[in-house]
């Protein structure tokens, strides 16, 4: 039998070194987090993917040469359902033009997770039924870096209260079991679900944004949402 | 076919050089956990986040220059369920006020992971129908609410029974965990006992600095009870 002795009086392995990138950055008050106050609406009626009209944007204002932000988590709840809907579409879009949202919505302030560090992020957030002027719409360097169907090609209704969608930027391997009762073969639900959805990293450099879209077929009516989510910031 | 020989007895890997953080910090005495006996009452018919009605508090009571807290997870179960209730929600916060506790409540002792380390954690922890005083309630700089989200969404009651569990995590899982529900209709009511698992951002308190915990609830209307229990990690 090995026998091993634990140096307790010695100086041993620092235990701050064997931390995660996640848990060292409120430590170094590097990470920020923001979340919603109460539900918020987003723009009614969305069909397709318009470029006037996102859920959330996510922008640096820093300026060249200032801190990227990398993207750990956005998540969305529904606190009211389109129950018309008979798909649920997201988008992630990333582009460098700054001053992407011009109104309307909420503005949701990042906090610094470290309590005795000032709140002092280059990011700024607004969620609900945004307003993107045209000229800020879609640049050359734009890129839809994700799209996918959160509940298929069904009937309604497929999204219902509770129903949670857990974006992860780079941080799972892959898309995490999502968890539904008594939902039907074409999508249709009546009970909550969770879902993660795995993505892959984003980091936004200075002037940069990352923009969700949000939509669906036969979407008639308009949905709210609580919006919490984190970064890193360095 | 290749073999491998092992080394029981000679210069190997150290185990301990293989362990995560929170393995080596109970070793190396740096984590500290805290837990209730029996279930606490909180603050009766809470309807809105109310800064003067927590139901958990840590505070990093060390002075400027001490240690850091780093929080690891904060887990409550339903002892008692304010049945009227048809939604039920959360609210963390972080401020730099001391004393953020005024009274009431259970305090909670952080008992060192190490058995045979001290007690001698820079952290408190109060639980239950706790009172915060008006002066103490919400710093101009530095309150900040850095995840406020429903446990169970607008529904009917009951949103919560007795046993419901949820676990929050702080920076530990890179998502949030299915919840498990059975029998729960689709407004949110549900008979059985659930369990969330919240995945949160990471936080860590300075010296002076505290994490709240606020519930609340549309038509509440009787005071829920918790069991709560929790780790941080502390150097």
């Amino acid at each position: 039998m090995t026998t091993l002795t634990i140096p307790t009086s010695q100086p041993g392995p620092f235990i701050g070194d064997l931390f995660t990138a996640k848990q060292i950055a409120p430590i170094l008050g590097d990470y920020y987090a923001f979340t919603t106050t109460a539900a918020t609406l987003v723009v009614t009626s969305l069909q397709t993917l318009t470029e006037a009209s996102p859920a959330l944007i996510i922008e640096n204002t820093a300026l060249a040469g200032g801190p990227n932000i990398t993207l750990d988590f956005v998540r969305l709840q529904t606190t009211a359902a389109d129950a018309a809907s008979t798909t649920l579409v997201y988008a992630w879009k990333t582009d460098t033009i700054r001053g992407k949202w011009a109104s309307a919505g909420s503005a949701l302030t990042p906090q610094n997770v470290n309590a005795g560090t000032p709140s002092a992020s280059v990011g700024t957030v607004h969620a609900g039924a945004l307003v993107v002027a045209t000229a800020q719409q879609s640049s050359p360097n734009a890129k839809t870096v994700s799209q996918e169907f959160l509940l298929p090609t069904g009937t309604a209704p497929v999204q219902v209260l509770g129903d949670l969608y857990d974006f992860r930027f780079g941080g799972n391997e892959a898309s995490l079991p999502t968890v539904i009762s008594n939902i039907a073969s074409n999508g249709a639900h009546t009970f909550a679900t969770g879902r993660v959805i795995s993505l892959g990293p984003v980091t936004l450099s200075p002037g940069s944004t990352l923009t969700l879209f949000l939509f669906s077929a036969n979407a008639a009516n308009q949905p709210s949402y609580t919006f919490t989510g984190g970064w890193y910031e360095f | 076919m290749s073999t491998i020989a092992l080394a029981p007895s000679g210069v190997g890997p150290f185990i301990g050089s293989l362990f995560t953080a929170k393995q080596v910090s109970s070793i190396l005495g740096n984590y500290y956990s805290f837990t209730t006996s029996a279930g606490i009452a909180v603050v009766t018919s809470l309807t809105a986040l109310t800064e003067a009605s927590p139901a958990l508090i840590i505070e990093n009571t060390a002075p400027v220059g001490g240690v850091n807290i780093t929080l690891d997870f904060v887990r409550i179960q339903a002892t008692a369920i304010a049945a009227a209730a048809t939604d039920w929600q959360y609210g963390w916060k972080l401020d730099n006020i001391r004393n953020k506790w005024a009274s009431a409540g259970s305090t909670l002792t952080p008992q060192n992971a190490n058995v045979g380390i001290p007690n001698a954690s820079a952290g408190t922890v109060h639980a239950g129908a706790l009172v915060v005083a008006t002066a103490q309630q919400s710093s101009t700089n530095f309150a900040k609410l850095i995840a406020s989200e429903y446990l169970a969404p607008v529904g009917s009651n009951p949103v919560q029974i007795i046993g419901d569990l949820v676990d929050f995590r702080f920076g530990g899982n890179e998502a949030h965990l299915p919840t498990v529900i059975s029998n729960v209709a689709s407004n949110g009511a549900h008979t059985f006992a659930s369990g969330h698992v919240v995945s949160l951002p990471p936080v860590t308190l300075g010296p002076g600095t505290t994490a709240t915990l606020f519930l609340w609830g549309t038509a509440v209307g009787s005071a829920a009870s918790y069991t709560f229990t929790g780790g941080w990690y502390e150097f």
